[in-house]
């Protein structure tokens, strides 16, 4: 055993803070080593409490480990304890076992080991680590999400709990306000109570809170250690003050949201576990997310100006309204994408011959460049419709334009000239998808015949032709590639989708797109849709109805009426031959029925855009059963153009006609 | 086939009747003779919603009119409900009746209406 000297000796040059304490926890020697650890003189410290060697925070622990090593047992758990030094954090592992110091006295032999290096270097790994994923799942959802004030809800809560107990995310409105835009907690009451100190007390951008600070300079803050002084200050009065006592934070990081230059919001950390402490590199992460953050929102704000320029312009570029011509009814929408807006183009063009022109087209590309290309590529097409009589002929030079635009662009383009006459169409299509025919029967079929490539590669001649027949009642869909592509989803699916749904459609063309659009919808249409619907409804056309001549009935000759026009004319015009037919109606009826006369008969026919409704019972007529119908007759003359009643012995005859307004247009 | 049900509730001060099916020469008398049990005790003001009315020919015009002189009759104030674009509005501009009521496009309008318009008695 060693003893006197020697182990004087030994202890002096251990590599171990050994300390040793009287029953009063006063320092009665310490070794170089512990001198060392401790930063203190033996002369200063020496017959001082060792409490004072740390700071209040620490003397319960140090208490426990000392009065634990006074018992007859004494534990051999070490207690970390912690004390500052120069611009850090010491920590000390201390333990202790009780000596003799004197014949009577029991004192303390503490041993000191500065761990600081393990632990701050555990710390620093973890926070690492930490800033590391934060980092990483933050770029992540600002790379990919669409929606950047969704993404930001996202980001505050990836901060929650690993970097803060509270985090919200400001953003400066255009009108210079302050909104908290979001916000994560680890307690719900947190997030509360942050929520009615906002309510109640909004930023001021002038004031003195950090956020508005931050937003004014565009400077980050660390506030280490809030202060009740701290709270007073930002406090508008008492009762704020309170509020933001009650949340307890004492320690904040607030990072702007800058990009171009232009300071627009702040993220804030609060810290309100007393463990937390804010350091430097904290600080430097936030930062880092923030300007991503800040670019994915500037990116998406600049985007969204853009997406509206372009999306103007393309509707400035589409036509205002279809052409009316006798015995073709069209009906067309343009759908804008979720994403940038598309060069997607329909038209309608009257030729000098009576026939019909249509277009649907697809420039490759998007945004503000593709809308203006579309348009330039809309006017070559009306331009070449007119000068030229074949559908290929005009492809072909539309193609020839396209290529001396000299911007590479492409462009696929389906051109259909109808005969309504002949009942034909002619198809040309520039690599564009199919159109789908809807025969009378409700039978559908793409249109596959005179197809090429698309426009604007080259080789304007191998545009071809085709003819397909288009009798009365067939339709036509012609539609650009947004209709039928749905994310994860084959073209052929989509394909026999719209098929499906086309077929089933109603006969109203502009029913029928409402109908095609929400069946084959979906949530997520990445591109535009240009959707151009042509049905051929006869010229002339006959209905005739027969029914018991019982006031009850008429509304039966009403229905079958509206049935029959409803796909032909317009709804305005529908309610004014409703209502004057069924005046007609009620005129003869009253009469018949009151005869008890067998039956009313209803001629209807729709010749060259001329409506004429014969209304008449069959029995005779007798000139004492008279009712006055002036207000009928009012509304009949008012809403036909001839109405003639003709009293005789066969009965009641009335005669309207009106010439619809889509032939007086056309 | 059914004639057309005459419903009628207090609303907003106003007694408020809404006629759904088609208000022609066919349903007229029934709903007259309904009417006038209705309104037998009624002294508020009438609103009559045609929102839910499909379809109103020169008789049920008449029937308005019929309504409209009875009521004037008892310093009763007559509004009509009609939304705008329907066959129903149509029928009254055609027959030149449109001018000839108080015609708003919603209930809450009706009943505002009414309440604005309520004049001393004379």
């Amino acid at each position: 055993m060693l003893r006197g000297e020697a182990l004087g000796r030994l202890v002096e040059a251990a590599p171990i803070g050994i300390v040793t304490l009287d029953s009063t926890h006063r320092i009665l020697a310490w070794n170089t080593y512990a001198a060392e650890i401790l930063g203190a003189d033996e002369q200063e410290v020496l017959g001082t409490s060792v409490f004072d060697l740390f700071g209040s925070g620490q003397h319960a622990a140090l208490g426990e480990l000392l009065a634990r090593t006074g018992q007859p047992h004494p534990g051999s758990q070490p207690v970390l304890l912690c004390r500052p030094r120069a611009g850090a954090e010491q920590f000390i592992e201390v333990n202790s076992a009780q000596v003799s110091i004197g014949p009577e006295e029991q004192g303390h032999l503490v041993i000191l080991d500065d761990v600081s290096e393990r632990v701050l270097g555990d710390r620093a790994l973890r926070r690492a680590e930490q800033a590391q994923t934060f980092l990483a799942e933050a770029g992540a959802l600002l790379d990919t999400s669409p929606d950047p004030v969704q993404t930001l809800q996202r980001i505050a809560s990836l901060a929650v709990p690993a970097r803060a107990e509270l985090c919200v995310i400001d953003l400066l409105s255009d009108t210079g306000a302050i909104i908290g835009v979001a916000s994560a907690a680890v307690d719900p009451a947190f997030a509360g109570a942050l929520e009615k100190i906002r309510q109640s007390y909004p930023l001021d951008p002038e004031g003195e809170h950090p956020v508005a600070r931050v937003l004014r300079s565009g400077q980050a803050v660390r506030l280490e250690q809030m202060t009740d002084e701290t709270y007073r200050r930002i406090a508008h009065d008492p009762e704020h003050l309170a509020l933001m006592r009650g949340l307890r934070y004492h320690a904040a990081l607030v990072a702007p949201l800058t990009a171009r230059g232009r300071t627009f919001g702040a993220i804030s950390l609060l810290a309100i576990d007393p463990a937390r402490r804010y350091a430097a590199e904290d600080l430097a992460v936030l930062l880092d997310v923030a300007r991503r953050a800040a670019l994915a929102l500037d990116n998406a704000r600049l985007y969204a100006r853009e997406h509206r320029i372009a999306e103007t312009l393309q509707r400035s570029l589409l036509p205002a309204r279809l052409p009316q011509v006798p015995g073709l009814r069209f009906a067309a929408r343009y759908e804008p994408g979720e994403g940038d807006v598309g060069g997607d183009w329909y038209d309608v063009i009257p030729l000098p011959d009576g026939r019909i022109g249509c277009v649907v087209g697809d420039i490759v590309g998007r945004g503000i460049d593709a809308a203006s290309v579309m348009g330039q590529l809309r006017n070559a097409v009306r331009v070449y419709a007119l000068e030229r009589s074949s559908a290929a002929e005009v492809v072909k030079a539309v193609d020839g334009l396209a290529e001396s635009l000299g911007d590479g662009r492409m462009a696929t383009l389906l051109y259909t000239v109808i005969d309504r006459a002949g009942e034909v169409i002619e198809i040309c299509s520039a690599g564009h998808p199919p159109a789908l025919l809807i025969d009378p029967d409700g039978g559908v079929r793409y249109l596959a015949s005179g197809r090429s490539t698309p426009v604007g590669i080259g080789d304007a001649d191998r545009h071809i032709g085709a003819s397909e027949p288009f009798p009365d009642g067939s339709a036509l869909i012609m539609y650009t590639d947004g209709l039928i592509e749905r994310r994860g989803e084959t073209l052929d699916c989509g394909l026999a989708r719209l098929a499906r749904a086309a077929g089933e459609g109603p006969a109203d063309p502009s029913r029928l797109i409402a109908e095609v659009l929400a069946r084959l919808g979906s949530d997520e249409r990445p591109d535009d849709v240009a959707v151009l619907a042509i049905r051929s409804v006869s010229i002339s056309h006959d209905l005739r109805l027969t029914v018991p001549a019982d006031p009850r009935r008429v509304a039966e000759i009403r229905r079958s009426l509206r049935h029959w026009l409803e796909s032909r004319i317009e709804d305005e015009e529908l309610y004014d031959v409703l209502l004057a037919s069924s005046e007609a109606c009620a005129n003869v009826v009253q009469h018949a029925y009151a005869l008890r006369r067998g039956a009313i008969e209803v001629e209807a026919e729709l010749r060259d855009g001329e409506l004429s409704i014969l209304v008449r019972d069959r029995g005779r007529w007798r000139t004492d059963h008279v009712s006055s119908r002036g207000r009928g007759t009012v509304v009949m003359n008012a809403a036909m153009d001839e109405v003639r009643v003709s009293t005789g012995e066969a009965g009641t005859e009335v005669l309207l006609r009106r010439r619809l307004r889509a032939a007086v247009a056309a | 086939m059914t004639g057309v049900p005459v419903n009628h509730r207090s609303f907003e001060g106003c007694v408020l009747i809404d006629l759904p099916g088609d208000l022609d020469f066919a349903s007229v008398d029934d709903v007259t003779q309904t009417l006038e049990e209705i309104l037998g005790e009624a002294s508020s003001p009438i609103v009559i919603d045609l929102s839910q009315t499909t379809f109103l020919d020169s008789a049920g015009i008449s029937l308005l009119y019929e309504l409209r002189n009875s009521l004037r009759m008892r310093d009763q104030a007559l509004r009509l409900v009609i939304p705008e674009i329907t066959i129903i509005r149509r029928a009254l501009v055609l027959s030149g009746a449109a001018d000839s009521f108080r015609i708003f496009g919603s209930v809450a309008e009706a009943c505002a209406g009414v309440e604005q318009a309520l004049e001393p008695p004379a």
